[in-house]
């Protein structure tokens, strides 16, 4: 290798090096001391008390119905959303796409939802649905108490997640949808193809890569709620999703041994999906490039 | 493209939907800010009249004034080392030529993928052990750790515009390395890093799960943690009006910004998130 | 097999701009028709009208003698070939050819037979089941077409098919494409910027120039009697030689030569002082090759500047004095052949063995029996 080229090499870890501390510093010594951490019985409140227990928090956690609950819970969430996210965004996506009057406007619009700090909106809706204070059972002719039965709860729950993200959503489909060449839309409707065929059999299938990219990252995001579920009920309820169950684990009941387990776990669980995903992805993207 | 009056009118009544759909909160813990105390339970969706009274409270309070500083500092801080870090790493992906590339993007991916959840533990008992916690550095650190991935991406899409070869026309006509850099590259990159600075600036005012983990006092206690913990005149009550004129403080200043640059935030996304 | 009619066919987009002014035309059953014409005239805009893709913004678009103005495109039974051929990447090349037929709702064998046959035609046959990213450029350009074969449309319209080719495989599709619609036998309306395309491809020729209509005719007709300076000076390549000239006496002055006008060609000129003299390459010869003072011209002095020899052919660019103030008469699209003030640049097509060398004086002869004169206004072409 050429001194010219060693050179480069150097200034670019040079470069790159800060950055790359940060984030090795902050995510991957933390997550081994986490490993560490779950496998002791270590409790703040009586720190004298430590001992190492090997994978006994495994075993209690899964054991746990607790655990499994709050898994399904979190697995409902992150389908109900990311689904109605999809299609919805899809709708919105095309809108914007379309839509020659006013788009300055709904490009604004858009924004708005990702940029409310979560905490915000989910009180937002706790507040709206609130039987004393909200609008919501207003409009609806309802009297009911939202937030204390299980079943609205989670609605509410997926509602206010799914009006907070998609927007997001959409802003990647809509950036998939403009890579769709006008021409092509124009043959097809020469070779005789209607608005829902041209977007069935030409759109969608051209648009696979940007989909799948938005679905990797909705599912991920959805699966790692907390902020909503928190304001909304805290995870009563049986609402618990697997990041409030860490929370009240670790912060409030301050047993970092097994709090750090319930970490490892949703750690391996969110790198189970991700691994599931990018081999979904890869099968496809072999798919394509067999084309190059 | 053939498209009848119907059709525009249909997509037009779509992008009111939009504007409807997203503006909805906003408006709805806005009119509940200014509803007047006896007022809140009145069910509509509209104030009857006009009050300010919840933000003369939440002002009057230490503990909002407090939080709002909080926030304001570590969130400008992180921005400002993000956008750093970000910028040296994203120009030595751009322009350099080393086989860590794709080890470097592909651990940024890592990162924007990872539970954050799974870490508050670890860090609490650090930060504790290292005086870190309740401090603006105990937050700045995870917050700059986090934001590097997007800051990055969005950085190297917009270095991957510019014609670099402009630096070097610039010498050509007697500039100074300095000088080329300062008049022709800096202004060129200036729309990029703003956009990833503000994409920054959002994560950081808006994050929930550090600030209540790793803060516990108005030391560090930001805007996000505090409204979540606000206490009202009775243990069972909530203080909506007080809430809601908190929130709103914290939406209008980062609304304004993001309508105002809605464009470059737009592409910066885009960008950032697809080609990524 | 469809005849189209064109009527008063205007496009006026939103912001105001008129991409399309009053066209009329008719292409009939089988005909081969080229709308050609600079970038920007309307060609394909008027194209896309006919297609359906495009708004009619006032006139009338007849296929068979019915109005198709508000008809959808896919159902116009016509195939287009677009400039960026658009075929699917998605799909394979048989998928691509199959798409019109499957949304026909044809039966699979007669699909398959379809496909088949296209294939054949266009040589695709062993490209049927590759993908579009790994076919070449001219690999494509065909798919395009044998997706508008396989229809067996009433019309294909084509815009620009052979732009994205090289210079070689340009020429070859062209043949190609004029076997192909021979046989097939199918109205064809094209679309070209390339005068040659336009002049070796089409049975007749639409001028196109900023949205309107120069003039319909067949190429012959277009080259020999062109009916303003724009399509004078569009049609032949190298293109038409353009000079000031003024009418003295009965006479035509040209900046280097004095030529007798003859009676009809004076009365036509109704009185005018200054015209524009138009003169092709070819007319001018190597006055040493040629028996001089035969027939109808002048001998002009000539300071040859550039020699192209292509074999068949010698291109001698040579300049011309032109008298101080004359060079006011041409028009200003035509002031870039002047190279200064006094003198203006021109091109002659020789004998190849003529001995025309550069930086020496050549003696040319114009034959001026090839003459056209225009309108210094106008345009318009009053004889010759």
């Amino acid at each position: 290798m050429s001194a010219r080229r060693r050179a480069e090499r150097r200034l670019a870890w040079w470069l790159c090096a800060p950055a790359v501390s940060a984030m090795l510093a902050v995510t991957a010594f933390p997550i081994l001391y986490a490993f560490w951490l779950s496998l002791f019985r270590y409790d703040l409140r009586f720190p004298a008390e430590r001992r190492f227990v090997g994978l006994g928090n495994y075993a209690s956690i899964l054991g746990s119905e607790i655990w499994w609950q709050a898994l399904g819970n979190t697995l409902i969430i992150t389908v109900g959303s990311v689904a109605v996210e999809l299609v919805l965004g899809f709708a919105l996506a095309l809108v914007m796409h379309r839509a020659t009057f006013g788009r300055r406007t709904v490009r604004a619009a858009i924004l708005v939802p990702y940029a409310l700090v979560t905490v915000v909106a989910a009180l937002a809706w706790r507040f709206a649905f609130d039987p004393a204070t909200g609008f919501i059972n207003a409009l609806l002719g309802l009297e009911r108490a939202w937030l204390t039965e299980r079943g609205p709860a989670f609605l509410v729950i997926i509602f206010a997640e799914i009006w907070k993200t998609t927007p997001f959503m959409a802003l990647l489909l809509l950036a998939g949808l403009t890579l769709v060449p006008q021409d092509l839309l124009h043959a097809a409707r020469m070779d005789g193809a209607s608005a829902s065929q041209r977007f069935l059999r030409i759109t969608l299938p051209l648009m696979k890569p940007a989909v799948m990219v938005a679905l990797l990252f909705r599912t991920l995001d959805a699966f790692r709620v907390f902020d909503t579920v928190f304001v909304l009920t805290r995870g009563a309820l049986d609402t618990e999703t697997v990041s409030i169950v860490g929370y009240n684990a670790l912060i409030t009941r301050l047993n970092l041994g097994l709090g750090s387990a319930v970490s490892v776990l949703i750690f391996l669980c969110v790198l189970a999906i991700a691994v599931a995903y990018i081999k979904g992805f890869g099968a496809l993207l072999t798919e394509q490039d067999e084309r190059r | 493209m053939a498209s009848g009056r119907l059709e525009r009118i249909f997509w037009g009544a779509g992008s009111l939907i939009v504007v409807f759909y997203a503006l909805l909160p906003v408006a709805w813990i806005a009119s509940l800010s200014l509803k007047r105390p006896a007022d809140l339970n009145d069910n509509r969706f509209l104030p009857q009249a006009v009050s300010f009274e919840h933000y003369r409270a939440i002002f009057q309070d230490a503990q909002f004034p407090a939080a709002l500083a909080n926030s304001i500092g570590i969130a400008l801080v992180s921005t400002l080392l993000a956008v750093m870090l970000a910028m040296f790493a994203a120009y030595a992906i751009v322009r350099l030529e080393f086989r860590g590339k794709g080890l470097v993007l592909g651990g940024a991916l890592a990162i924007a993928m990872f539970p954050a959840i799974s870490i508050i533990g670890p860090l609490f008992n650090i930060w504790r052990t290292l005086g870190l916690f309740d401090t603006w550095l105990g937050l700045i650190i995870p917050y700059m750790t986090f934001t590097l991935p997007l800051a990055i991406w969005t950085l190297s899409a917009f270095f991957r515009e510019i014609p670099w070869d402009l630096e070097k026309a610039a010498r050509v006509d007697g500039a100074t390395p300095f000088q080329a850099f300062r008049r022709v590259i800096v202004p060129l990159a200036a729309p990029g890093v703003f956009t990833a600075a503000i994409l920054v600036f959002i994560f950081a005012w808006n994050d929930f799960l550090f600030a209540i983990s790793l803060t516990s006092t108005n030391d560090a206690r930001t805007v996000p943690a505090a409204i979540a913990f606000f206490t009202g005149s009775s243990r069972y009550e909530l203080p909506t009006g007080s809430i809601a004129a908190a929130s709103v403080v914290v939406t209008v200043p980062v609304m304004i910004m993001v309508l105002a640059f809605q464009r470059r935030i737009v592409a910066g996304l885009t960008a950032g998130a697809v080609k990524g | 097999m469809a005849e189209i009619t064109l009527h008063d066919v205007t496009k006026r987009f939103p912001d105001g701009t008129l991409a399309v002014k009053q066209a009329s035309f008719t292409v009939s059953e089988g005909e081969f028709f080229i709308l050609v014409g600079p970038s920007g005239c309307g060609k394909s805009t008027l194209l896309n009208m006919i297609a359906g893709i495009e708004d009619v913004s006032e006139g009338e678009i007849r296929m068979d003698g019915k109005i198709v103005n508000d008809v959808d495109p896919k159902d116009r039974n016509m195939a287009m070939v677009f400039q960026s051929y658009a075929i699917y990447p998605h799909m394979s090349v048989r998928d691509n050819l199959a798409f019109p037929l499957e949304l026909a709702r044809l039966a699979k064998r007669e699909i398959d037979r379809r496909v088949e046959r296209a294939a054949g035609i266009l040589q695709l046959a062993d490209l049927l089941d590759r993908k579009p990213a790994s076919l070449s450029g001219g690999e494509r350009q065909r798919v395009a077409m044998g997706r508008a074969i396989v229809r067996q449309p009433a019309a294909f319209l084509l815009d620009e098919p052979l732009s994205n080719l090289d210079a070689r495989l340009r020429v070859q599709m062209r043949t190609e494409i004029a076997r192909l619609q021979r046989n097939l036998g199918t109205t064809t309306v094209y679309v070209t910027h390339d005068q040659t395309e336009a002049m070796t491809l089409g049975r007749r020729v639409a001028v196109l120039r900023r949205g309107e209509v120069q003039q319909i005719g067949t190429p012959r007709e277009l080259y020999a009697e062109p009916r303003n300076l724009f399509v004078a000076g569009f049609i032949g390549s190298p293109s038409m030689n353009f000079l000031p000239g003024e009418v003295r006496d009965g006479r035509l002055v040209l900046p280097a030569a004095e030529l007798a006008l003859a009676r009809p060609l004076r009365d036509r000129l109704h009185g005018r002082r200054s015209v524009i003299v138009g003169i092709r390459p070819e007319h001018f010869h190597d006055a040493s090759l040629v028996e001089v003072g035969n027939t109808d011209g002048a001998v002009v002095e000539a300071e040859v500047d550039l020699v192209e020899w292509l074999g068949a052919d010698l291109y001698v660019h040579f300049q011309m004095d032109c008298p101080a103030g004359r060079m006011g008469a041409l028009p200003v699209e035509l002031e870039h052949a002047a190279k200064d003030a006094n003198r203006i640049s021109l091109v002659a097509r020789v004998d190849p063995s003529s001995r025309a060398a550069e930086k020496e004086r050549l003696r040319l002869w114009l034959d001026a029996s090839h003459l056209h004169l225009f309108d210094p206004e106008s345009g318009e072409n009053l004889g010759g």
